[in-house]
C-alpha cells in the first residue's frame, strides 16, 4: 500500500471556493442524482473538473495540509523526552522500558506485557511462547504484514493462509472454517487498519475447533470490541509501534499475553537481561525467581530483542495522547466517510456497532466501479487533480511470494491457495485516502467538495 | 605490573623505583630519592585497618559513559523533527568509509548482527563453531536458530581472548567456522588464529562488538574475518544505546545476511541476485536499527578514533604506573603490533603467590582505600544450563573444563575504564595501590 501521509496531496493553486459548497451539493448526489439536479446552482457541477482544465477543489494551503498529514504528530514534548535521555540524567537507559510495560497493562487491562524491539520480535516471541509441536499449523490472513507469517519459520510453524472478507478486509472466519485441518492449533487475526475483527465469531471458531487465538493488533492502538481492548481478547496479542502506527517509537513492539507461562517464554526468547533478575524489579519487566525459564539466566535463547529506550521515550510520551489522536483522526474520517460513502460506488469497512475502531496508514474506501459508472483509475486521477490526496489501494498478498512456495524453508510445504477473492476484490476496488491527523474543517469540506464534484461530473470521465 | 608475556621496563618513574621496595615488602626502608614520592602514603595505615582514605577526589562522572553533547542531540531531535530511515544508509555509508569493508549493514543490535552472521554461513544442521565460551550469549546462542553447535575453547587468563592453541587441541570434524571474541578491546591473535583456520578450511569470522577502532598490524579489528559483528549498545566504545553492524566480505553473505534481518532491502540488490525474490518476505524476522540509533551512532562514529585516544591516555596513565607491582598484571598480549583500545572495564590481574596476598584481600583493601576495584569474574557460557539440555540444540554441544577461563575469573580484578581525564584521580589510585601493596603482609 502506498502511505498516503509521505505522499500528500500534489500541490494546487491557491484560488477562492465556497466552503459550503460541498455540504450544498452533497444532498443532490445523495441517491445519485447530481447529474439530473438541473437548473440548481451546483458549483460541484458547473465548475469543470481540474483533470479536464478546471480549477482544483482543495486550496488548502500546502503548509497546512502537509501538518495535517504528518504523521507522526511530534512535537516539543517529544523533543524534551528525548533530550531527557540524553543528557545523562537518567543512569539507567532501560527503566523507561519497565515503565512503558506497566503503563501499557494500565491502558489494556491485561495482566502481562513485554517490550520488544518491534512488532516482528513481538510476534517471533508468542510464536515461540507457544511451544507447539514442530509441522503444527497457524492460521493467517495472507493481506498482512510479512511478520505474522515469516516468523512461524523459526519454530517450524507453518501458515495456512486464509482470505479477508472485502467487506471488512480482515481475516474472513467463513474461509478458516473451510479450510480448518487438524494440524491447525492457532489462528491469528489481524485487526488490519485499525478495524477489530468480529473477535466473537472468531473466539467462538477458535473454541469450537479448540484453537489458541492470538492477535496481530500491529494497527490497532487503542481499538476495542464490547468495550474489550483489542490485543486482549487473545491468549496472547502483538502491537508494533513502528513510525507509521497508530502509537508510533519510530521502532518499537510489545506483546501482551494472558498468562505467565505464555509472558515468561516470551520473554526468555529475546531478553536475557529479564531472565537473569536484571531487568528492573518493578512490575512483571523481570521473571520470577521460581519460574522454569529463570535457568536461561545469562543466555535466554537466542535473541535480544530489547526496545530502544529512545523508542520507549517517545511511545510513553504519545501514549499520553493516543486516546485524544484516535479521536481527532476518527472524527475526520467520520466527517469525510459520512457524506462520501453516500455518493454511488463508494463504501467504507464495516464496523459493526460494538466496535470502536482506530485508523492506522489510510482511510480504506471501497470502489465498485459498476455502481459509480466509473473506473477506479480514473475517478482516482480526477481527485488527485481536485487535490485530493488519495491513491489506487494496494497491498501485498503474502501467500503470492516465493517463500511460501518453497519447502526448503518450511517444516513441510505450505498449502498456498491459488487465490483468494477476498484479497483479490480488496486489492482491485479499494482506494486508499489520506488520514487526516490534525482538526481540518476546511479541508475536510474541500474533500468532500472535491469528491462531489468529481462525482457530479463523473459522465464525462466514463 | 607486567603484560601477561613481557615485562615492562618500569624503571623509569618515581613509583616505579619505590615499587621495588615494595615488592620486597621493604615499604618502610624506602630510599631518600623516593620518599617524595610515596612517604606520606606508606606512613598511613591502611583504610581497612583504621587508616586514612588515599582517594579522596570525588570519582563523580569520571566513568560516565556514553558522552553525548550537543552535536549528539542535534542528530537526535533532527529524527524527532522529520521521522525516516535514512539515518541507517547514512551510518552504513560512513562506517563503510570508516572500515573499508566490501560490504555493512545495520542491524538493531550486536546480537541482530551475530544472527545474520549465522544465517548467511548456509551451513549443514550439525555444524559446529568454535567460539570461547567466555563471552555474551549473543557469540553463541542464536546459533542454535540454525542448527548450528558451538565448540567452547578456552581463552588465555591474560588475554581474556582467543586461545588458538585449545583450539587446537578440540578440532572436530564438524567445525566449520571459528570465531574469536576481541575482548574489551583487545584485539585476539587473529594473525594466527586465521593462518590455522585457512590450513584447516574454518570460515573466520569476528565477535568485533568490543573493539571499534582497534587494530592489529594497522588493520581495523572486523575486517579480518570473513564476516563481522559490532554491537553499539550503550556501553559500546560506540554508544548508540542499541544498536548494531555487521560487515561482510563476501556479497553472497551480505545478501543473505541481509534478507534476513530486512524484508524491504532485498530490492536493492542487482538484478542476478538470488535473494531478490524474497523482497517483501524477508527470509527471517525484522532487524532494523532503531534511526535515531544510527544518528546517534553516526556522531559517535565521527569521535571514535579521539575518544578512544583519550581513554587509552587515562588507561596507560595508571597501568603504566602500576606496572612495579608485584604479582598485578594487566590484560595485554605483549604484542607491539596491537593498537588496542579499552572498553567497559580496565582489566587487572593478581598472581596471590607472587603479590603476597590473596585477591580478595587486596580488593577489599583497595576499596576500603577508595578504589573501585571489583574482583571480577565474568559468566562462562559452558557452564549454563542451555547447553547441557540437548532439547535446543542439533546435537549435544561438548561442556568442557576450561582452565584458563577459570583462572581469569578466579585472578581478574576490574577497575573503571575512565571516560575523562582525571589526573587527580589517576595519582590518588597509583598511591592506592602503592599503599596496599607496601602493607600487603598486613593483609594475609
Amino acid at each position: 500500500m502506498k502511505r498516503n501521509d509521505e505522499n500528500p496531496a500534489s500541490a494546487s493553486p491557491r484560488r477562492d471556493f465556497l466552503k459550503t459548497t460541498g455540504a450544498a451539493a452533497a444532498g443532490l448526489y445523495l441517491a445519485g442524482a447530481g447529474s439530473s439536479a438541473a437548473g440548481q446552482k451546483t458549483p460541484g457541477k458547473s465548475e469543470t473538473l481540474a483533470v479536464a482544465g478546471g480549477s482544483p477543489t482543495v486550496t488548502y494551503p500546502k503548509e497546512k495540509q502537509r501538518a495535517v498529514f504528518r504523521w507522526p504528530q511530534y512535537g516539543q514534548s517529544e523533543k524534551e523526552v528525548v533530550r531527557a535521555v540524553l543528557d545523562g540524567s537518567q543512569r539507567n537507559f532501560y527503566n523507561a522500558l519497565a515503565r512503558l510495560e506497566a503503563q501499557w497493562r494500565e491502558y489494556n487491562e491485561v495482566p502481562f506485557a513485554k517490550s520488544h524491539m518491534n512488532g516482528s520480535s513481538a510476534l517471533l516471541s508468542m510464536y515461540f511462547a507457544l511451544d507447539l509441536p514442530p509441522g503444527s499449523e497457524v492460521m493467517v490472513p495472507s493481506y498482512t504484514f510479512f511478520s505474522t507469517v515469516t516468523s512461524l519459520r523459526f519454530f517450524g510453524l507453518v501458515p495456512v493462509f486464509i482470505d479477508i472478507n472485502p467487506r471488512t478486509a480482515t481475516l474472513d472466519v467463513e474461509d478458516a472454517r473451510k479450510k480448518m485441518n487438524p494440524k491447525v492449533r492457532a489462528i491469528v487475526p489481524m485487526h488490519s487498519w485499525g478495524l477489530p475483527c468480529e473477535m466473537d465469531h472468531v473466539c467462538d471458531f477458535a473454541k469450537e475447533h479448540d484453537l489458541i487465538v492470538l492477535e496481530d493488533a500491529a494497527h490497532a492502538h487503542g481499538a476495542s470490541m464490547q468495550g474489550k481492548k483489542m490485543g486482549t481478547w487473545g491468549r496472547m496479542g502483538i502491537f508494533s509501534y513502528q513510525a507509521t502506527k497508530p502509537l508510533p517509537g519510530i521502532e518499537g513492539g510489545m506483546g501482551t499475553y494472558q498468562n505467565r507461562e505464555d509472558y515468561e517464554r516470551a520473554t526468555v526468547l529475546g531478553h536475557y537481561e529479564a531472565v537473569s533478575g536484571n531487568a528492573p524489579a518493578s512490575g512483571n519487566s523481570g521473571i520470577a525467581p521460581d519460574s522454569p525459564y529463570r535457568k536461561y539466566e545469562g543466555t535466554g535463547l537466542g535473541m535480544k530483542l530489547r526496545m530502544h529506550p529512545l523508542a520507549a521515550a517517545l511511545i510513553l510520551k504519545q501514549l499520553e495522547k493516543l486516546d485524544e489522536q484516535n479521536r481527532i483522526i476518527n472524527s475526520q474520517v467520520r466527517k469525510i466517510n459520512d457524506r462520501i460513502c453516500q455518493l454511488p460506488g463508494l463504501s467504507e469497512p464495516v464496523c459493526r456497532e460494538d466496535q470502536e475502531r482506530v485508523y492506522y496508514s489510510g482511510n480504506l474506501i471501497f470502489f465498485d466501479e459498476a455502481k459509480a459508472g466509473i473506473s477506479r483509475a480514473t475517478a482516482v486521477r480526477a481527485l488527485q487533480a481536485e487535490g485530493v490526496g488519495l491513491s489506487v489501494w494496494e497491498y501485498p498478498e503474502n501467500h503470492k511470494y516465493a517463500l511460501y512456495s518453497e519447502p526448503k524453508w518450511w517444516h513441510h510445504p505450505i498449502d498456498v491457495p491459488k487465490v483468494l477473492p477476498g484479497c483479490e476484490e480488496v486489492n482491485s476496488r479499494a482506494i486508499n485516502l489520506a488520514l487526516f491527523r490534525q482538526e481540518a474543517p476546511e479541508m475536510v469540506d474541500q474533500y468532500i467538495a472535491a469528491f462531489e464534484k468529481v462525482w457530479a461530473h463523473r459522465k464525462e470521465l466514463a | 605490573m607486567r603484560q601477561s608475556d613481557s615485562r615492562r621496563n618500569f624503571l623509569k618513574t618515581a613509583g616505579a623505583t619505590a615499587a621495588g621496595l615494595y615488592a620486597a615488602g621493604a615499604g618502610a626502608k624506602a630510599t631518600a630519592q623516593n620518599t617524595k614520592a610515596s612517604a606520606p602514603v606508606i606512613k598511613e595505615s591502611l583504610a581497612i585497618n583504621g587508616g586514612p582514605k588515599t582517594v579522596t577526589v570525588p570519582f563523580g562522572d569520571a566513568a560516565q559513559w556514553p558522552l553525548y553533547g550537543p552535536e549528539e542531540e542535534k542528530a537526535v531531535l533532527e529524527v524527532v523533527r522529520r521521522p525516516g530511515y535514512d539515518p541507517n544508509f547514512r551510518l552504513e555509508r560512513d562506517w563503510q568509509e570508516y572500515y573499508k569493508v566490501p560490504y555493512v549493514r545495520a542491524y538493531c543490535n550486536g546480537t541482530g548482527a551475530l544472527n545474520t552472521m549465522f544465517f548467511a554461513l548456509n551451513l549443514p544442521p550439525g555444524s559446529e563453531i568454535m567460539v570461547p565460551s567466555y563471552t555474551f550469549f549473543a557469540t553463541i546462542v542464536p546459533m542454535r536458530l540454525f542448527g548450528l553447535v558451538p565448540v567452547f575453547v578456552d581463552i588465555n587468563p591474560r588475554t581474556l581472548c582467543f586461545d588458538l592453541e585449545d583450539a587446537k587441541r578440540r578440532l572436530t570434524k564438524n567445525t566449520k567456522a571459528i570465531m574469536p571474541v576481541h575482548w574489551i578491546g583487545l584485539p585476539a591473535d587473529i594473525d594466527q588464529i586465521a593462518d590455522w583456520a585457512e590450513e584447516k578450511g574454518l570460515i573466520l569470522l569476528e565477535d568485533a562488538c568490543h573493539v571499534h577502532g582497534a587494530r592489529l598490524k594497522g588493520k581495523l579489528m572486523g575486517t579480518w574475518g570473513e564476516m563481522a559483528a559490532f554491537s553499539f549498545q550503550a556501553t559500546k566504545p560506540l554508544p548508540a544505546i542499541e544498536g548494531g553492524m555487521a560487515n561482510y566480505k563476501q556479497r553472497e553473505h551480505f545478501e543473505r545476511g541481509s534478507t534476513f534481518g530486512h524484508y524491504d532491502l532485498p530490492v536493492k540488490f542487482p538484478a542476478d541476485s538470488k535473494y531478490r525474490k524474497y523482497y517483501g518476505c524477508g527470509l527471517g524476522t525484522k532487524l532494523r536499527m532503531h534511526p535515531m540509533a544510527a544518528a546517534l551512532a553516526r556522531v559517535q562514529l565521527s569521535g571514535l578514533d579521539k575518544r578512544n585516544e583519550m581513554i587509552t591516555k587515562q588507561i596507560r596513565g595508571l597501568n603504566d604506573r602500576l606496572a612495579h607491582l608485584p604479582g598485578l598484571y594487566e590484560q595485554g598480549n605483549g604484542r607491539t603490533d596491537v593498537d588496542r583500545i579499552y572498553y567497559a572495564w580496565n582489566m587487572l590481574f593478581i598472581d596471590p603467590k607472587e603479590a603476597g596476598m590473596s585477591r580478595e584481600k587486596c580488593v577489599e583493601a583497595l576499596r576500603a582505600e577508595g578504589v573501585n576495584a571489583t574482583a571480577h569474574s565474568y559468566t562462562l557460557q559452558h557452564k549454563l544450563a542451555l547447553y547441557r539440555e540437548p532439547e535446543w540444540w542439533h546435537h549435544p554441544p561438548v561442556i568442557p573444563e576450561l582452565p584458563g577461563s577459570d583462572k581469569a575469573n578466579a585472578t581478574g580484578i576490574s577497575l573503571p575504564c575512565f571516560s575523562k581525564e582525571v589526573p587527580e584521580l589517576i595519582d590518588q589510585y597509583v598511591k592506592a595501590f602503592e599503599k596496599v601493596w607496601a602493607h600487603r603482609d598486613q593483609l594475609v
